[in-house]
Formats: structure tokens, sequence, C-alpha cells
């Protein structure tokens, strides 16, 4: 069992969502609506990889 | 045949012989309903993916996109992934504690009584129906477009291919199937929503030509009025929470998961995975207009599959539409016709049925339950465009017994009146709004489901704590037991 998983996902997930608004940054012309956009949808990712981290770690899983 | 028939016609195969060939291991009501208990987190996300997007995903939000902007309707998968998160990470670990066979068997277990049981399964059955109608009608859509297919033609033959691997091989063929639906999904994703940039020079051109003539797609509210865009936003959002946290073909994958981690991981997934292929897929629909094409919105998909990538991955996108809308239906069907077979027939009328019997009239039910839709939408009165009010309706519903679930399994004064209150309450209050909104009376953005959630979440608090409570539950101190 690789108790780094959560982790690991979670900085999938940061990747994806700072190349996001780098593009979004560089070529939008009204950015703010569309980062909050691209952060509202991608961020549930970065907190499930973290909570699930700490889940492993501190093994609450019932059998 | 051209190559777009050939294709999905191959896919289609290929996945009914999956169903089948996965049927032959599945034996018990055990396996027909939860198969067994045995899913990995791999089948988990599939069948989710799969289940969620369905071809309202890729006909209707690419439609409404194209006409509204890109934001407005797929913010909502932000919500999505929230609420799957504390489903799978929380609340889905105390369901999964419950083994449950079925959704309704939730409420036999929390709560003392019939009616709760009685109400909780009508609903189910209801909205898994009235669902059922609103996919089946957006693949109609494909059907017709693609195959020139009529309306019977198409019904008659996604009904027939549906039932035969549902009635075979129950959630097990259901689940596998979905999960290569899934790959076939995201392969789609990746080929289509790219496609419509590249055809546009990349993204600064795309960017620079829809600033000169179509500038309301930076925007969130996309292109309607700033009050009807956020109100539609937050129905959307609610929806989705809603459709995640609420829906039996949904939350019931939490009694396939081999165990808690599992479905743990399986919605860590789901969080990180499915916003990907929703972004990638649909949002560039939004950059639609720029081609000019006077195409009707509702092509806009099968278009840009045939205009602007090869033939043999416009062919593979739209096979994964058709796969997209098979396996929400699949999983709606079975949930339906578990509903009515074990929650309402069995439970109500014939409670020391065999497990034979059971299986057998579960059988009988999915037959039942896909000619009733083939009653519905074959008849001329129901038109196409009524998709998006039947999707609406059917998740509305939802919001009338979310709170007994979810207020049953973390609050321990959460009672039987509060339940049977909150379901009947707010299934009255949703038909009521839902028919006032639609002949005129309320403005078109009141929000249904935050309504009806609105109304059930109350009801269900005031009226537990103002009647007497049932402290004593084993269930409830049984799940929590195990709880760190």
């Amino acid at each position: 069992m690789n108790r780094n998983l959560g982790l690991y996902w979670a900085f999938g997930a940061l990747f994806i969502l700072v190349v996001s608004i780098v593009t979004v940054a560089i070529y939008y012309p009204v950015k703010w609506p569309t980062i909050f956009y691209l952060t509202w949808v991608i961020s549930p990712g970065i907190v499930g990889g973290l909570v699930f981290y700490n889940m492993d770690k501190k093994e609450v899983w019932g059998k | 045949m051209d190559i777009y028939t050939l294709v999905t016609i191959v896919f289609l195969v290929a996945f009914l012989a999956i169903g089948l060939y996965v049927s032959r291991k599945t034996h018990t009501v055990e396996d027909h309903f939860v198969m067994s208990r045995s899913a990995s987190a791999f089948f988990i996300t599939g069948t989710l993916i799969a289940t969620n997007i369905s071809s309202t995903g890729f006909i209707g939000f690419s439609s409404t996109i194209t006409q509204l902007g890109p934001t407005r309707y797929t913010i909502q998968y932000g919500a999505t992934m929230m609420m799957s998160l504390f489903l799978g990470l929380y609340i889905g670990r105390f369901l999964f504690r419950m083994k449950l066979m079925t959704i309704s068997e939730f409420f036999t277990k929390r709560y003392e009584g019939k009616l709760v049981h009685i109400g909780a399964s009508v609903v189910i059955f209801l909205s898994m129906t009235v669902y059922m109608i609103s996919v089946v009608l957006t693949s109609i859509m494909v059907t017709h477009g693609l195959f020139g297919w009529s309306t019977k033609i198409s019904l008659i033959v996604i009904l027939t291919l549906l039932t035969l691997f549902t009635t075979t091989g129950g959630m097990r063929s259901v689940v596998v199937t979905d999960t290569a639906m899934f790959i076939v999904i995201a392969a789609s994703a990746l080929i289509i929503g790219p496609a419509i940039i590249v055809a546009l020079g990349g993204i600064g051109s795309a960017v620079n030509q829809a600033a000169q003539s179509i500038p309301y797609i930076f925007e969130l509210q996309g292109n309607s009025p700033k009050l009807i865009g956020y109100m539609s936003i937050l129905e959307m959002n609610v929806l989705s929470c809603m459709l995640v946290g609420g829906s039996p073909q949904l939350i019931s994958r939490v009694s396939i998961a081999k165990s808690e981690r599992e479905l743990g991981k399986a919605m860590v997934y789901l969080a990180v995975l499915f916003p990907v292929v929703i972004i990638v897929l649909l949002y560039p629909f939004g950059f639609f207009p720029l081609f000019n094409s006077g195409v009707e919105p509702a092509d806009a998909f099968v278009w840009t599959c045939k205009n602007l990538v090869p033939p043999i991955f416009g062919a593979v996108a739209i096979a994964g539409v058709m796969a997209a809308a098979l396996s929400t239906i699949s999983s709606l069907h079975q949930q339906a016709a578990v509903a009515l077979s074990s929650s309402i027939i069995k439970d109500i009328f014939f409670p020391k049925m065999s497990s034979s019997s059971l299986l057998k009239l579960n059988r009988y039910c999915t037959v039942l339950i896909a000619l009733i839709v083939y009653a519905f939408v074959s008849n001329p009165a129901i038109k196409p465009s009524m998709y998006l009010d039947a999707l609406l309706f059917a998740n509305a519903m939802f919001a009338a017994w979310v709170p007994a679930i979810y207020l049953g399994v973390t609050w321990k004064r959460a009672n039987t009146n509060g339940a049977v209150w909150s379901i009947f309450l707010s299934v009255l209050v949703i038909i009521a709004v839902s028919v006032l909104r639609n002949n005129g009376k309320l403005p078109i953005w009141t929000p249904v489901n935050v309504i009806g959630l609105m109304v059930s979440t109350t009801t269900m608090i005031f009226v537990s704590l103002f009647t007497k409570p049932n402290l004593d539950n084993p269930v409830y101190d049984e799940i929590h037991q195990k709880a760190v």
C-alpha cells in the first residue's frame, strides 16, 4: 500500500491548475472570471489528495 | 454505410459482448445488485465518470455552451468534485459499513416504520425513470443526427441493447462496461475539444478572435444577463451536489467497493481526472460560434467530429457519445429496476420472497421499465428539447431524500418523523414549483432543486428536534463505533 498516493495526486492536480492559470494569464483579455472558474473546478483534486494522504497516515479506514 | 456508422456499431457490439461476457460471473442477488462488493478504485472511478457525463454532457452541454459560453454550465463540476470527495471520504464510509444492497435499504435500517421506506423507494423509482427519459431523449438526438434513425427505431435499438445486458449481468456488467466506455469517452474528449482550438489557429488566435466577436465567453454568466446567469450557476452547482450526493445511480457505487480505502481512492482519482476530461472536452465549444458554420448548436458536437478531425477519430468520438449515453442509461435502468423489484414490490408486498424469485422479478422489472420509457419517449408530445426539464425535475426529486440520508448518518437525533415529513413535504413543493415555473407563474430562473433542498433540510431538522427522538438506534451506534 503506497501511503504517499494522496500526495502524488494532489501534486498532479496542483500542476494542472498552475498550467491552466498561467495559460489564461498569458492569453486572456479578461482573466479573473476564468481563473476563478479553473480554481473552483480543479482545486478539489488538491484538497482530496491531501485529505486522503492525511487519512492514510492516520489509518482511519475501517475493515 | 459510412465510417461513423460502422465504428459506432463495432463499439456497440463490443460493449454488449463485454457486458455479456462479464455476466457469466453473476449468480446471486448480491452479484446482481452490488457485484459482490468487489470493485477496485479503477472500476469505481470508471463507472462514476461514465455514468456522470452521459450524452447530456456531450450533446446537451456542448450545445448549451455553444450558445451561452463555456463556464456557466461546466462550473458545476467543481461542486461535483467537492461532493464526490465528501461522499467518498466521509459519508460513504458510514454507508459502506451498513452493507446496503439498495439505497432504499438505508431507510429500513436507519428509520422505523414502512412509510419512510415507501416514500424513499417511490421517489427513487420515479426520479430514476424520469432521468432515464431525459438521457434517452438526448441519445435519440445523436442517433437521428448520425444515422437518420426515427425515434422509434432509435428507442428499440437502445432499449433492447441495454435491457439485454442489464437483465443478464446486473451491476457487474454495468460497472465493467462503464469502465470500458470511460476509456472511449476520455479518448473522445482528448480528440474533439482540442480540435476546435487547433482549427482556430491555436489558443492565442482563438482568444483574439473571441475577444472581437464573442467577448461574453470570458465572463462567468456567459451570454446572459447577470441575474439569470448567476442564478443558473447556483442551480447547476446545487444540481451537481444533488446528482453526486443524492442520485441512486452514483451513491449506489459506495456499496460495490471492496474496502473503505478503495472507495476513498476512487474519489481522489475522480476529483483529479474528471475536471480534466470536462475542461478539455467541453470548454472549447465556447469558441464554436467563431466558425460561423451555420449549424444548429445541437449539432455542434457531431459537426466537429465530422469536419475538424480525421474520420476515424471523429468516428471514435461519436462512439464515445453513444458510450456515454448507454453507460448512464444502463445505470439508471439498473437502479430503477432495483427500486421497483426489491424496495417496492418485494419489501412492501412480498417480504418473504426468495433470492431466486427476486432475481427473476428484477429482470421482469428491467423489461417493464424499458417499456415505460419507450411509451413516454415515443409519445409525439414529448420533444427532445425537454431533456433539460426532465433532468432538472429528476434531480430536484433527489433533494427530497438527501437530508434524510446525510442527517441520518451524521446526526443521532434524526428520526423517522423528520424523514417522513421531509420527503413527502418537499416532493409536493418540488412538483408545485416545477409546474408553476413551467407555466410561467414563477420566473424561469427559480431554482427548483435549491428550494426543494431547503424545504427538505429545514423540515428534517425541525421535525426531528420537536418530536420524540429514537436515541437507542443500534445501526447508528454500530457505524460510528468503527469511525475514528
